[in-house]
């Protein structure tokens, strides 16, 4: 193994976790405040992608406008869902989320097809060119999209941790009956909660969207990463979902370079199932009764 | 827990047993009615094997959890029973014993560290396990056949009968059917059922009446995946191939989506969300692309307008329609779930 | 006591819902002089644009030869009727498809798309002699002289490369390696077969094969390992445009300078799109993405204005109802699958979408049920896609 091969794979087990990372946050936004099963939040990705690739390359648009635009437009869409359909299901068991979220998928990768059409579709890149480390590439859109992840996992972690809406939100997600008695708005803490959990998969598909390629049914494997991510790091935790982003992204790399990428993802799925069973609540997470 | 006491109190087991019995002499005489069409024959047998994976996962939601990794249990019986007739040529009758066995020891070591943990954590925990089971019959190729799967896993012949013949396999997975469906639908009227249900209400509390939850947990976990894996082994020898993509998360997924629509309070619910879901999905096929938008739709459609589900069905009828309410319990949970004096 | 009667109730439900399935059927068009065709393809699920594109193949063709006045067949002139029902390209859908074209509608005719499909679908439809025809790259050992009524219509990438390689090599004189990427599973190894026997033939240096997972999000920890090898060349199959893009895009942003190939993407749009100016150097043998003749164009328009887009890979298979109704009037029969699979094998079709296009493959398969056509190559360079190239697969003696 050489210099340049092992500044290759940190490079690109770096980038990886941050944009794990990412798409990881929002769900455990949601998971946290509102103890929701958000299974459809790959779909969503999906279509903070399409809005993007629409925006961008069919319209012409500016591509940061697009970005924002994006965020906003899904956020009041994910707001909208969880005004709709999950507010009634508040309250009853967890099942019922699940279920919701499960024909969101069905409905939104399917009307997706008939929309979008199936047709394979790529958001064209922001800015090019890369720099060289020790033999190792690293593309400016790679670091350029790296940072904005590590930025946004900041900035979500300082809303929680320093705003009066973080803490209201905080407050929320530790004791709902109690936060509400303190003269917190719990209907509308979770619909912010559920948008902002939205538009940050919004972004992270536009992000994702521009560093690979877009299609209805990219989806499910974003929420097969989240649920990965959130679940080891944590459920509401904001640094649990950047170490578990880490793990993942490292797995992915060093094991798919090192060895095969059929047993990088056993390893990604063996490595939960350790930490679970050691750390039964995630890494840092709080426990769920 | 009340409604369950009062059912209990006012069984009546003579008239319980002929119900059973005239929907088993419907279902022996359903091929007939049909006049042996195979294609609905096909859609039943289907049907059998989706209520058998619903009601053995209900089994497991009967302690308050779901499990994912129930498709990698049925993989578990389909790959051993395929394994046993391929290998050493044994048929389906060895195989669906054998699979029951693996499946079920394999899920009481996997479940003593799994249930450490709770709830959603479950969840995904349940979700890793059943993919690194399928993952393993990926990776193996040598032994497991990998991606491509085992071909030519014939169905068994007893004596005369050969059940290559879609009839005979009617029945064959209408007997699996049956004793699953019994078998939930028993325990969950004995004492054990009633601790399971103690644990899914309050873990704790029972425990601190002396309930073993762990044990119990663990038992429950084990014959539901026993019973999933000897549905696999029939799967394997109706369909006589398989391959790991048959039983990833998305076959446990449309079990829970059964149970859910059907109803998670007694054991017809799973029955009735199997049955019910499975034909809408076959009616639906001839929309073409709308198929699988308009199965969400129903499905988002039921859970908001329906919350008890399919089984609950009776109960709002006697409510609405003819006015006759069980008792203030039942009249008031109903009232609840059409939205009306909640606070 | 209410559990009870709740089964009894579900059974009732049961009998009442197939009652209503037995007489769903569709009956559109009720005309005594008509020959179904059943459509047993993916319109939903990951590989929908394969599926979908067979489908408006299949429907396009119909209209076009039932405008017509339909297919000659003995002195009779029939319409073609077309049903579909999606499978979402998994195997135990795909059989109950199957049997429900084959049970119910009592289908004689049937056409798949994808691997998983064609799969669950042989099993019954061989025995039933049912005729398929099917886009289908992978599990070699499920066809050949044991399934005379499965007929390989779209050209797999060992007949791609009889055109595309000729062309590589002409094009990039330099090629002394190349190496393979594949998706783990049944298509990416039998894919890997073909391209190893192709290599040999063309005496180009095999590195070996990385195999990707179907949930693979990065591409770089793969392609970084590709390029350990230090290949001339990149060939990917079956891979679609997206996955092909961004194997592109890390290999470029990576340092490779070579061509990749990839027989199974069928739109230099998509790559385009992806890889911005980094896509120069990808060949894509499956497609014609400019219309050259009269008839090609025809039939683009006539795509766009019927399905509202034109999906460019529906071209390639356009040709396959045509030759199936050629097969009908020349064995002067559609009721006998036997003499139509005998008559279709020695169709040629010429100027369609795909130019010639016939059936072969009796020395490389042992049965003639191999479509072959000419193989249009397109080539992207200075951020362009244009048509490069274009032969009949100069398939190898004896093939």
């Amino acid at each position: 193994m050489t210099l340049q091969l092992t500044v290759q794979m940190a490079i690109t087990g770096v980038t990886l976790g941050l944009i794990y990372g990412l798409i990881a946050i929002g769900l455990t936004l949601i998971f946290g405040v509102m103890r929701i099963i958000q299974y459809a939040h790959g779909e969503i990705y999906m279509l903070g992608a399409y809005f993007l690739y629409y925006w961008f390359d069919k319209w012409h648009l500016p591509y940061w406008a697009g970005f924002v635009m994006s965020a906003v437009v899904i956020f009041f869409f994910g707001a909208g869902l969880q005004l709709l359909l999950f507010r009634p299901l508040h309250g009853k068991d967890m099942l019922y989320s699940l279920a919701v979220s499960l024909a969101l998928i069905f409905i939104i990768s399917s009307a997706g097809i008939i929309a979008f059409g199936a047709v394979i579709r790529g958001i064209s890149s922001f800015v090019t060119g890369q720099i060289r480390i020790a033999g190792a590439e690293w593309t400016f859109e790679r670091m350029v999209i790296a940072g904005i992840s590590l930025v946004l996992i900041i900035a979500l972690w300082f809303l929680l941790q320093r705003t009066k809406i973080g803490l209201a939100m905080r407050a929320v997600a530790e004791d709902p009956e109690t936060s509400s008695l303190q003269g917190i708005n719990n209907r509308r803490i979770h619909w912010v909660a559920m948008g902002l959990g939205s538009a940050l998969s919004a972004m992270a598909g536009c992000l994702m969207g521009t560093l690979m390629f877009i299609v209805p049914s990219m989806g499910f494997l974003a929420t097969i990463k989240a649920f990965m991510i959130v679940i080891m790091g944590g459920l509401g935790s904001v640094p649990g979902a950047l170490v578990g982003g880490f793990v993942i992204g490292f797995i992915d790399s060093f094991l798919t370079t090192l060895a095969t990428s059929e047993l990088a993802y056993i390893i990604g799925f063996v490595t939960i199932f350790v930490i679970l069973v050691f750390k039964p609540s995630g890494l840092f997470g709080q426990a769920w009764e | 827990m009340n409604e369950k006491s009062k059912t209990l109190l006012r069984n009546r087991p003579s008239l319980v047993v002929l119900l059973w019995l005239a929907g088993i002499a419907l279902l022996l005489a359903f091929p007939f009615l049909i006049n042996q069409e195979r294609y609905i024959l096909h859609v039943a047998i289907v049907v059998f094997f989706n209520i058998c994976l619903a009601t053995s996962m209900w089994l497991i939601w009967s302690l308050g959890f779901v499990s994912f990794a129930h498709a990698g249990f049925m993989g578990i019986g389909a790959y051993t029973s395929a394994l046993f007739f391929l290998r050493l040529g044994l048929p389906l009758w060895f195989g669906v014993i054998a699979g029951a066995l693996v499946g079920a020891l394999i899920a009481m070591v996997v479940s003593l560290p799994l249930m450490r943990t709770r709830a959603v954590y479950f969840f995904m925990a349940s979700w890793a396990v059943g993919e690194v089971i399928k993952r393993i019959f990926a990776y193996y190729r040598g032994f497991f056949g990998g991606w491509e799967g085992l071909f030519r896993i014939m169905p068994p012949k007893l004596g005369p009968l050969d059940f290559a013949n879609r009839t005979a396999y009617y029945y064959l997975a209408m007997v699996l059917m049956v004793l699953i469906v019994l078998v939930v639908y028993r325990l969950n009227k004995t004492r054990t059922g009633w601790i399971f249900w103690s644990i899914h209400e309050a873990e704790v509390l029972s425990s601190h009446v002396g309930i073993h939850a762990l044990k119990y947990k663990v038992a429950a976990f084990t014959i539901a995946s026993a019973l999933a894996a000897m549905t696999g082994a029939l799967y394997a020898h109706y369909h006589t191939y398989i391959n790991p993509k048959s039983f990833d998360i998305w076959t446990s997924e449309f079990a829970l989506v059964h149970i859910i629509v059907g109803g998670l309070s007694t054991a017809a619910g799973p029955v009735l969300g199997a049955v019910f879901l499975t034909i809408i999905d076959e009616l639906l096929r001839p929309t073409e692309f709308y198929r699988i938008v308009i199965f969400g739709v129903i499905l988002i459609l039921t859970v908001l307008f329906l919350p008890g589900g399919l089984e609950s069905i009776p109960k709002r009828l006697r409510l609405r329609l003819w006015k006759l309410p069980e008792d203030k319990d039942t009249q008031k949970s109903i009232a609840g779930a059409f939205g009306k004096g909640r606070k | 006591m209410r559990r009870a009667l709740l089964f009894v109730a579900g059974l009732l439900v049961l009998l009442i819902a197939f009652g209503a399935c037995s007489r769903g059927t569709p009956s559109g068009m009720i005309q005594d002089k008509v020959i179904k065709i059943g459509g047993a393809v993916p319109l939903t699920g990951a590989v929908a644009y394969w599926g979908i594109c067979t489908d408006q193949a299949w429907k396009d063709g119909a209209e076009v030869i039932n405008a017509r006045g339909g297919v000659k067949v003995g002195n009779q002139n029939y319409k073609l009727q077309i049903i579909t029902y999606d499978h979402k390209g998994s195997t135990p859908d795909a059989q109950t498809v199957t049997k429900r074209l084959i049970e119910q509608d009592k289908v004689k005719y049937i056409y798949n798309q994808a691997a998983a499909g064609t799969i669950g679908m042989l099993e019954i439809s061989e025995p039933a002699k049912v005729l398929t025809s099917v886009a289908c790259w992978g599990y070699l050992e499920h066809y050949g002289k044991d399934f005379p009524y499965h007929f390989r219509s779209e050209m797999s990438d060992y007949e791609q490369g009889f055109a595309y390689m000729p062309f590589v090599k002409t094009k990039y004189p330099g090629i002394k390696k190349a190496a393979f990427l594949g998706p783990d599973d049944k298509d990416g190894y039998d894919c890997y077969y073909s391209y190893q026997r192709l290599m040999k033939y063309y005496d180009v240096q095999d590195l070996g094969v990385e195999y990707f997972q179907w949930e693979t999000t990065d591409f770089y920890p793969l392609v970084t390992k590709t390029l350990q090898k230090k290949p001339d060349m990149i060939i990917t199959s079956p891979t679609p445009p997206g996955i092909t893009a961004s194997i592109v895009k890390a290999a470029r942003e990576l340092g490779f300078k070579g061509p990749v190939v990839s027989p199974g993407a069928s739109e230099t749009k998509t790559i385009l799109e992806v890889c911005g100016e980094q896509a120069d150097g990808v060949v894509l043998p499956v497609t014609l993405e400019t219309p050259q003749t009269q008839s090609q164009k025809d039939l683009a328009e006539r795509f766009k204005k019927r399905f509202g887009e034109f999906n460019l890979y529906a071209g390639n298979l356009s040709w396959w109802v045509y030759a199936l109704a050629e097969a009908f009037t020349v064995a002067g029969t559609f009721e006998d699958t036997t003499k139509v699979a005998d008559a279709l094998e020695d169709v040629v079709l010429k100027d369609t979408y795909v130019g010639t296009a016939r059936y072969a493959g009796e020395g490389a398969y042992g049965i003639k049920r191999q479509g072959v056509y000419d193989c249009y190559t397109m080539l992207i360079e200075d951020q362009k896609g244009f048509l490069a190239d274009v032969r009949f697969p100069e398939l190898p003696p004896g093939y």
